[in-house]
C-alpha cells in the first residue's frame, strides 16, 4: 500500500491579508503562509494508514514558501519518502496548476492512493482534489472523515460527512484519490527537537514543475478585502421590535428555514 | 579496679565469631548496596556543575548545618525536628560508641595493652551513650507515636506502598536497638553486681586469666561506674533477685537480638528509605547548580522495561534520597485543589522505579502498583512549578526538575495535556500563545500619545521585554500601558522590541516543550543582539526568570552595552518572510566565547520602580491610605527572592500591607504557572488554586484590595473574583496601577476597578 | 442563443435541500427570457420539499438502480453524459458535503471552469460574473466567466431570500432512464451513519444558544433551553457558568472548553472574554445580548442588542413561535 499525501501552503489568516496595489490578487510578499488546515489532517490520516497498516506514506509539496518546515515536521512525524515539485513563480500554484502537475507526476510514482484537504481556503477557480482524480481517471470521494481498510483488498473505506454529524460509508476502489476533510484523530504534535533532528537529517528528491503557466480559466477582474465590520450591527427598539428584526436577519442568512 | 567497658562480657567465642562473621558480610551487602546506587547515579545525565574553589569547601560545611545539623527547614515542624535529631543523633552517637567498643577492645586492647575506654573516659562514655539511647527510643516512639497514632495527612500511605512497611520495619528496628541495648546494659550491671559477691576484690584486671573470667572481672569493675548510666542502672534494679545463670542466658538472647536488630537495620538502609542517611547527606551537603536539570531535550531513559524519565546524575541521586515525608504535598496548590498530582508520590514512586531499575535480588520487594497511581500523565500536567515544594522539602529534592523530566518524555511521545498542541504550534508559528499576528505584538503602545521606541532602530537605556500576557491580553494591556506611562514619567529612556520579542519561552520549558524554549531563546536572542540598550527590564515574572537565569546572555556576547555597541547591524523590520524559522539556528550561545563583561543587568519592572521611586524620579502626590494585601508572584518570589521591592513600594504610596497567612516564599500559586494557564482544568477539581487564594485575601479585615505583579496573576485572579461572585468585595489590582494612582494623581484605567459586567 | 443553467438536486434525508432551492433561485435569476432552466433530480422526486422544483423550466429525473445512492463520482459522470456540454451555459451546484464532490467532477470531466466558493452570480451584459468569497470570508474575488460553459459551486445563504417572480407555468417533467453501465461503481454507498446523541457535541451543532454569567441562576437556564428548542439549537455556556455546575464541561465553549463553528451563535450575557471569544468567533453569524453596551462582545458579534436578556428572550421566542405558525 503506497499513499500520497499532497501538502500545500495557504494565506495563514491570523495574519492581516494585504492586497496588491492594483487588486488582483493578494500581495504575496506580504502573505504569510502556513499549512492548509485539512492537508495536515490528510498528511494525519496517512501516518494512522502507515501505522495501522503498514503503508508506506510520500509527501509531495510545491517548492514555495517555506514548504521545507513543513516538509520537515513531515519527517519528523515519519514519512518515507519527501518529493518537492519545483515552483519558481511568484505566486503559489492555483488548484489547476496543482492537478495538472501532479497528474503529471503521481502515474510515475507507484502509489494507490493519494490523500489530501479536500479544500483550501484560496480555492475559488478550481479544486485540486476533484479535478486531481478526474485527470487520472481515478475514483474519488471528498469531505472526508477517516479511512479504514475494506473487506475487498482493492478498495478502502471512506467516511464521507453529511450535515449533522452523518457520516455516509463509502467503499473506494483503489486506484483513489481522497479528499480529506478531518482525520479520524487531531493531527499528532511533534516536538520541536524532532523537527530539528528531521532538518539536519532529511533529503528532499526535486521533481521539475511547469515553467511556463496558463492563463486562468476565467478571468479574475477584482481582488479585494472584505468591507469590515469592526462592530456589531445594533439593533435598537423594545424587546418585540429587536426581536422581530433578529428573527428577519436568521431568515435573511438562512438560518431558519 | 578501674571500671572499662565490659566489652563481650558473658558472650562466647562462638557468639563473638559469629557476629564479626555477621558484621562483615552485613557491612558487604551495605556497601554493595550502596554502590549499586553510586552506579544508578552514574547513569544519568551530566548536570551544570559547580566549580570547585575553598570558597565550595566552605559551603559544604554551611549546607551541612544548615540542612543536617540543625535542619533549618524542620524548624517550621517542632516535632519533627525534635523526633528527627532525637533519631539521627542518638543512632549517630550509639553508631559512634558501637564502632568505638571493638576499636578499643580489638585494636588498643589487644594490641596496645591499653583501653580507651577506661576509667573517666569510660564514665562519659557510658553517660553519653545513655543519653543517645533515651534520644533514639525518643525519638522512635515519637515518631510511631505520630505516624500511627497522631496520622497527620502527609505521612498518609496506601496500605501496599513501599512506605507502608519501611517506616514501621526502619523505626521498630530502631527502638528496639534502643531498648534491647538498655536490657543489656542493665543484665550485664546486674550480672556484675552479682559476680562482685562471688569474685574477690582485686584492683587490677589480669590479662592472663581466660577471657570468660576477665570480662567477668571488668564487668564487675564496671559496676562502679553503673550511675553513670542512669538508664541502664535503672534498668538493672528490674532484674534484682534474679539468678545469675537466669541473667547471662536472658543476656545472651538480648544480645543477640540487639546485634541481629543492629544488622537488619544497617542491611536495610540501601534498600529502603534508610538510604536518604547516605544520599540525602550526600545530596544536601555537595553544592549544586541551580539550573533547570534537563537530561536530554526530549526522550526516555535508555533502560529498557522501564518508564523513568530521562534524568541528570544529581536528580537520580535526589530522589533516591526521598523519605516521603510528605512536606512538599502539605502546602502543593496542585494537591490542595483536589488534583492527582501529590509531589511526594511523584516522587517516592519514581525512586520506586529507579530501585527496581536497579535489578536487586528478587528478595526485595518492587515498587507495588498503588504507587504508579502517582505517576499518571493527569498527575504530572497537575504541576504549576510554583516551587513550594521544593521551597519546604528537607532533603533539597527538585520536585518540579522531575515534573519537567516525565513532560519531556510526554512530549516527545505526543502525549500531550489538553489545549497544549494548540499553544505549542502557535509558539512555534507566531511566537506568542494567543495566535496573534506577531506585528500587533506592539499595538497596545499605539494609543500612550507618546512613542514608544524600537530597541531594534535605536539605541534605548532600558530594553523592556514585555511578555506576551503584557502584550495581547487586554485586561492586562491597560496596565502594560501604565507600566509605559510611568516610564515616561520618571523620564527613563526605553524601548521594546515589537514584533521581534516572542514568548520567553520559559512556561513552554516548564511545560516539557524543551526543543521550543530553545527555539524561541535563539530567536529573542538574536532579537536582543540587534537592539542596542544597557539594561533588560520586564514585568512578566517568568519571563524575567526565563531571562535572567536561563538564557545565559552573558555566552550570548549580551553584556551591558556602553554607548552604541551593537552586535549587528540594525535591520528593517516588516517582512513576513522574516517569520523565524524553527530549523534554523540563529546563534548557538555554546559556540561563543564567553564575554568578557559582567553579565547584563535584568531587572524586573518593581524593581526599577523602586529605585526610580527613591531616587525621586518618581513621586508619590497622592497618599492612597488604603488596606491592601499583596501576593507574590511564584516567579518573582521563590524563584528569584524579591519580595522586598513591591512591599517597599506599597508603603511609599500609602498603603498599609496586610500580610495573607501564606505570604513570601510561602505565597500561594494561582495555578498558571508551568503552562498550566494554557491547559484545560478538569472538571472535578475540589476549586481552582486562585479561588483558594481569593478566598484566603476575603479573609483579611478591611482589605478591598489584592494587589499582584504578575500579569498571570491579574487574569487568573480577575477570573477567580468574578467566578466567586465577590467583585464588590474585593479588587484585583496590579502593583503598577497603585503606583500610577499615587504618583500620577489619578485613575488610569477603569477597567480594573470592580465591574458588575458580566462574562 | 438558448442555453440551457442546469441544476443537480440535492435529496438529502428524504428532502431537497434549502442549498438546491438557493441554486434553483440564483439560476432563475440569472436565467434569460430564452434560456432554460432544468433540474436534474437522481431518483424519484420526493414527496416533500419539493416546492423548489416550480422554479425551474423542466425538471429531468435520471431513474432506474443506484441513481438515488449519493455517490458524486457516478452521479457526475451520469451528468455529463445526459447533458450536451454545448448546450450548456452553467452548472450551478450548491457548496454541500455532496456538491463540492459533484460540481468540481463534472467541471473536470468537461474541461470547463470551475467557480467555487461563489456568494453572487450576475449576468453582465453578455457574460456571468461571480464573486468569491475565500480566506475564511475575509478576501472576495470578482470573477468573470465569459460566454463559456461552468460550474458555479454556490456557498449557502447567498440566495435564499431573493426574491424571484414565479413561473407562470409548471415545468415540463421529463424521465430519462439509466443503464447500469453508465453508473460508475468505483465509489459505493454502504450506510448511513448517525451521531452517537448520548451526549450533545456542540461542536456538531449548527445553533448554539450560549448563556454566561447573566443569566445569573441555575434555573434561569431554562429560560435559554426553551429558546433553544424554538430555534432547534443547542444550549451551551462560558466557563463561569460551567464552574457553577449549571452546565458540563462538554458544554463549555472557549479556550479552555470547546471551539464551535456554528451557523449561529446566540451569546447571551456574555461579555466577551478572549479565552470564550477564542472558542466562537468563527461562527457564521454571532447575535450578542448584553446589558453592557461595551462589553467586548460587541466587537465580534455580528448584530448586537443592548438589553436585559430576560427581556430579549421571551419575545425572541414568540417572534420564532408566531413566524412558524405563518409558515
Amino acid at each position: 500500500m503506497n499513499v500520497l499525501v499532497v501538502v500545500r501552503l495557504v494565506p495563514d489568516l491570523v495574519e492581516p491579508l494585504v492586497v496588491t496595489p492594483q487588486e488582483d490578487n493578494l500581495d504575496w510578499e506580504e502573505t504569510a503562509l502556513v499549512l492548509n488546515e485539512s492537508d495536515d489532517h490528510a498528511l494525519e490520516e496517512a501516518l494512522l494508514l502507515k501505522e495501522k497498516y503498514q503503508a508506506r506514506v510520500t509527501v509531495v509539496a510545491f517548492d514555495f514558501g517555506e514548504i521545507d518546515q513543513v516538509l520537515y515536521m513531515a519527517a519528523a512525524k515519519g514519512v518515507d519518502r519527501i518529493i518537492k515539485i519545483s515552483w519558481p513563480h511568484r505566486e503559489p500554484p492555483n488548484s489547476l496548476e496543482i492537478a495538472e502537475t501532479l497528474a503529471q507526476l503521481v502515474p510515475t510514482l507507484k502509489v494507490e492512493l493519494v490523500v489530501m484537504g479536500c479544500q483550501s481556503p484560496t480555492e475559488f477557480l478550481g479544486m485540486a482534489a476533484p479535478q486531481l482524480a478526474a485527470a487520472l481517471d481515478w475514483s474519488y470521494v471528498g469531505v472526508v472523515r477517516g479511512l479504514e481498510a475494506s473487506e475487498h483488498p482493492e478498495a478502502w473505506k471512506a467516511y464521507k460527512e453529511y450535515p449533522g454529524a452523518v457520516l455516509a460509508e463509502m467503499e473506494v476502489q483503489l486506484p483513489a484519490v481522497v479528499g480529506i476533510l478531518t482525520a479520524s484523530q487531531p493531527p499528532r504534535y511533534v516536538p520541536v527537537s524532532r523537527i530539528r533532528a528531521a532538518a539536519q537529517q532529511t533529503r528532499f528528491e526535486m521533481v521539475e514543475g511547469p515553467r511556463e503557466l496558463k492563463e486562468p480559466s476565467a478571468a479574475i477582474r477584482r481582488v479585494y478585502l472584505t468591507p469590515a465590520t469592526a462592530h456589531a450591527t445594533m439593533l435598537r427598539g423594545s424587546e418585540e421590535e429587536v426581536a422581530r428584526q433578529l428573527v428577519e436577519i436568521l431568515l435573511e442568512k438562512g438560518i431558519l428555514k | 579496679m578501674v571500671p572499662v567497658r565490659p566489652t563481650f562480657w558473658n558472650i562466647p567465642g562462638w557468639s563473638e565469631a559469629l557476629q564479626y562473621v555477621l558484621g562483615l558480610l552485613v557491612m558487604g551487602v551495605l556497601v554493595w548496596g550502596v554502590l549499586s546506587h553510586v552506579r544508578s547515579w552514574q547513569r544519568g545525565a551530566p548536570e551544570d556543575g559547580v566549580p570547585w574553589t575553598w570558597k565550595i569547601l566552605k559551603s559544604m560545611v554551611d549546607r551541612l548545618f544548615r540542612y543536617v545539623i540543625l535542619p533549618e527547614r524542620l524548624r517550621s515542624d517542632l516535632f519533627a525536628l525534635i523526633t528527627h535529631s532525637c533519631l539521627l543523633w542518638g543512632m549517630v552517637l550509639l553508631a559512634i560508641g558501637t564502632a568505638l567498643a571493638p576499636i578499643d577492645w580489638d585494636v588498643f586492647h589487644l594490641i596496645f595493652g591499653w583501653r580507651l575506654l577506661a576509667g573517666v573516659t569510660y564514665q562519659i562514655f557510658e553517660l553519653v551513650l545513655d543519653l543517645a539511647g533515651v534520644a533514639l527510643v525518643l525519638g522512635a516512639t515519637l515518631a510511631l507515636y505520630r505516624r500511627y497514632v497522631w496520622r497527620p495527612a502527609r505521612l498518609a500511605t496506601p496500605p501496599l506502598s513501599r512506605d507502608a512497611w519501611q517506616s514501621p520495619v526502619l523505626v521498630g528496628l530502631l527502638l528496639t536497638i534502643g531498648i534491647t541495648g538498655f536490657i543489656l546494659e542493665g543484665l550485664r550491671i546486674e550480672g556484675g553486681r552479682i559476680l562482685g559477691q562471688t569474685l574477690p576484690a582485686d584492683s587490677k584486671v589480669r590479662p592472663t586469666v581466660s577471657g570468660e573470667h576477665r570480662t567477668d572481672q571488668m564487668a564487675v569493675a564496671a559496676t562502679a561506674a553503673a550511675r553513670w548510666s542512669p538508664v541502664g542502672n535503672g534498668v538493672a534494679a528490674l532484674f534484682g533477685g534474679i539468678s545469675l545463670p537466669t541473667v547471662r542466658g536472658i543476656h545472651l538472647i538480648i544480645w543477640w537480638l540487639h546485634a541481629l536488630s543492629a544488622f537488619a537495620f544497617l542491611i536495610l538502609i540501601p534498600f529502603t528509605k534508610g538510604v536518604h542517611l547516605v544520599a540525602g547527606l550526600v545530596h544536601v551537603v555537595l553544592p549544586r547548580s541551580e539550573q533547570w536539570p534537563v537530561a536530554s531535550e526530549s526522550g526516555p531513559t535508555s533502560s529498557k522495561g522501564n518508564s523513568l524519565p530521562a534524568l541528570t546524575w544529581r536528580q537520580r541521586m535526589e530522589i533516591t534520597a526521598c523519605t516521603a515525608c510528605g512536606k512538599c504535598q502539605e502546602l502543593c496548590p496542585a494537591y490542595v485543589s483536589g488534583q492527582p498530582l501529590t509531589p511526594k508520590g511523584l516522587v517516592w514512586a519514581t525512586q520506586g522505579r529507579l530501585f527496581t531499575e536497579l535489578r536487586w535480588p528478587p528478595l526485595i520487594p518492587r515498587t507495588p502498583l498503588t504507587e504508579c497511581e502517582w505517576l499518571r500523565d493527569e498527575a504530572v500536567w497537575s504541576c504549576y512549578t510554583c516551587r513550594l515544594c521544593e521551597e519546604v522539602c528537607p532533603l533539597l529534592i527538585r520536585h518540579t526538575g522531575l515534573v519537567g523530566a516525565y513532560r519531556r518524555a510526554f512530549v516527545d511521545s505526543g502525549k500531550l495535556a489538553d489545549g497544549l498542541q494548540e499553544v505549542f504550534i502557535n509558539l512555534q508559528r507566531y511566537g506568542n500563545s494567543f495566535a496573534h499576528s506577531p506585528r500587533k505584538r506592539g499595538d497596545w503602545a499605539k494609543t500612550l500619545g507618546f512613542p514608544v521606541k524600537n530597541a531594534t532602530k535605536e539605541p534605548v537605556d532600558y530594553l523592556w521585554f514585555v511578555g506576551d500576557y503584557a502584550s495581547y491580553d487586554p485586561r492586562v494591556q491597560s496596565v502594560t500601558q501604565v507600566a509605559a506611562r510611568l516610564l515616561h514619567v520618571a523620564g527613563v529612556d526605553f524601548g521594546i522590541l515589537y514584533d521581534k520579542e516572542k514568548n520567553s519561552g520559559n512556561d513552554a520549558r516548564r511545560a516539557g516543550e524543551e526543543g521550543l524554549f530553545q527555539y524561541l531563546r535563539e530567536e529573542n536572542i538574536a532579537a536582543l543582539q540587534r537592539a542596542r540598550f544597557r539594561v533588560l527590564i520586564t514585568g512578566d515574572p517568568h519571563s524575567y526568570h526565563a531571562l535572567r537565569n536561563e538564557y545565559r546572555l552573558e555566552q550570548a556576547e549580551l553584556g551591558p552595552q556602553k554607548g552604541s555597541i551593537s552586535v549587528m547591524e540594525p535591520q528593517l523590520v516588516g517582512s513576513s518572510r522574516e517569520k523565524g524559522s524553527v530549523f534554523v539556528t540563529t546563534s548557538d550561545p555554546n559556540n561563543r566565547v564567553a564575554s568578557s563583561n559582567s553579565p547584563l543587568p535584568v531587572r524586573s519592572l518593581v524593581e526599577l520602580f523602586w529605585e526610580l521611586l527613591q531616587e525621586g524620579r518618581l513621586r508619590v502626590v497622592r497618599k492612597l491610605e488604603r488596606r491592601v494585601t499583596y501576593h507574590d508572584p511564584c516567579y518573582l518570589g521563590r524563584y528569584n527572592g524579591i519580595y522586598d521591592p513591591p512591599r517597599a513600594i506599597l508603603n511609599a504610596i500609602g498603603c498599609t500591607l496586610v500580610e495573607m497567612p501564606r505570604h513570601g516564599q510561602y505565597s500561594f500559586c494561582c495555578g498558571a504557572g508551568g503552562g498550566r494557564i494554557w491547559m484545560k482544568d478538569r472538571p472535578n477539581n475540589r476549586e481552582r488554586p486562585a479561588e483558594n487564594r481569593i478566598r484566603e485575601a476575603l479573609n483579611l479585615p478591611g482589605v478591598h484590595d489584592l494587589v499582584v505583579a504578575c500579569p498571570k496573576d491579574l487574569v487568573m485572579f480577575q477570573d477567580a473574583v468574578k467566578s466567586l461572585g465577590h467583585e464588590q468585595k474585593l479588587r484585583v489590582v496590579d502593583i503598577t496601577t497603585l503606583l500610577a494612582e499615587a504618583v500620577l494623581a489619578e485613575s488610569p484605567i477603569s477597567s480594573d476597578k470592580p465591574t458588575a459586567s458580566e462574562i | 442563443m438558448s442555453r440551457r443553467i442546469a441544476v443537480p438536486v440535492e435529496v438529502y434525508r428524504g428532502q431537497i435541500t434549502d442549498l438546491t432551492r438557493e441554486c434553483l433561485i440564483a439560476a432563475r435569476l440569472v436565467a434569460r427570457d430564452e434560456d432554460e432552466v432544468v433540474a436534474y433530480v437522481f431518483g424519484e422526486i420526493p414527496d416533500h420539499g419539493n416546492s423548489a422544483l416550480q422554479l425551474a423550466d423542466r425538471v429531468v429525473t435520471l431513474e432506474n438502480g443506484q441513481v438515488s445512492q449519493p455517490v458524486a463520482l457516478a452521479q457526475a459522470k451520469l451528468l455529463c453524459s445526459k447533458l450536451d456540454r454545448k448546450d450548456t451555459e452553467l452548472v450551478l451546484v450548491g457548496s454541500s458535503s455532496w456538491g463540492l464532490d459533484v460540481g468540481p467532477l463534472v467541471a473536470a470531466f468537461w474541461g470547463v471552469p470551475l467557480v467555487a466558493n461563489c456568494q453572487g452570480l450576475e449576468r453582465r451584459q453578455a457574460s456571468l460574473w461571480a464573486t468569491c468569497r475565500i480566506c475564511a470570508g475575509k478576501l472576495l474575488v470578482d470573477v468573470e466567466v465569459g460566454a463559456q460553459t461552468a460550474v458555479v459551486l454556490l456557498l449557502p445563504g447567498s440566495f435564499l431570500r431573493k426574491e424571484v417572480t414565479p413561473r407562470a407555468t409548471q415545468p415540463v417533467m421529463e424521465k430519462e432512464s439509466v443503464s447500469s453501465q453508465e453508473w460508475d461503481a468505483r465509489v459505493r454507498f454502504q450506510r448511513w451513519i448517525e451521531p452517537q446523541r448520548e451526549d450533545v457535541d456542540i461542536t456538531q451543532a449548527e445553533i448554539l444558544v450560549a448563556v454566561g454569567r447573566g443569566i445569573e441562576r441555575q434555573e434561569n437556564l431554562e429560560v435559554a433551553e426553551e429558546l433553544a428548542e424554538v430555534l432547534g439549537g443547542v444550549v451551551c455556556g462560558s466557563r463561569p457558568v460551567v464552574d457553577q455546575g449549571w452546565l458540563p464541561p462538554t458544554r463549555q465553549v472557549g479556550k479552555s472548553g470547546m471551539i464551535v463553528k456554528p451557523k449561529l451563535y446566540l451569546a447571551m450575557g456574555i461579555s466577551g472574554a478572549p479565552e470564550h471569544v477564542e472558542g466562537m468567533k468563527d461562527a457564521e453569524l454571532i447575535v450578542a445580548i448584553n446589558r453592557d453596551e461595551r462589553a467586548p462582545i460587541f466587537h465580534v458579534a455580528h448584530y448586537g442588542i443592548v438589553a436585559d436578556l430576560f427581556d430579549v428572550i421571551p419575545a425572541l421566542k414568540e417572534a420564532l413561535v408566531a413566524r412558524r405558525q405563518e409558515a
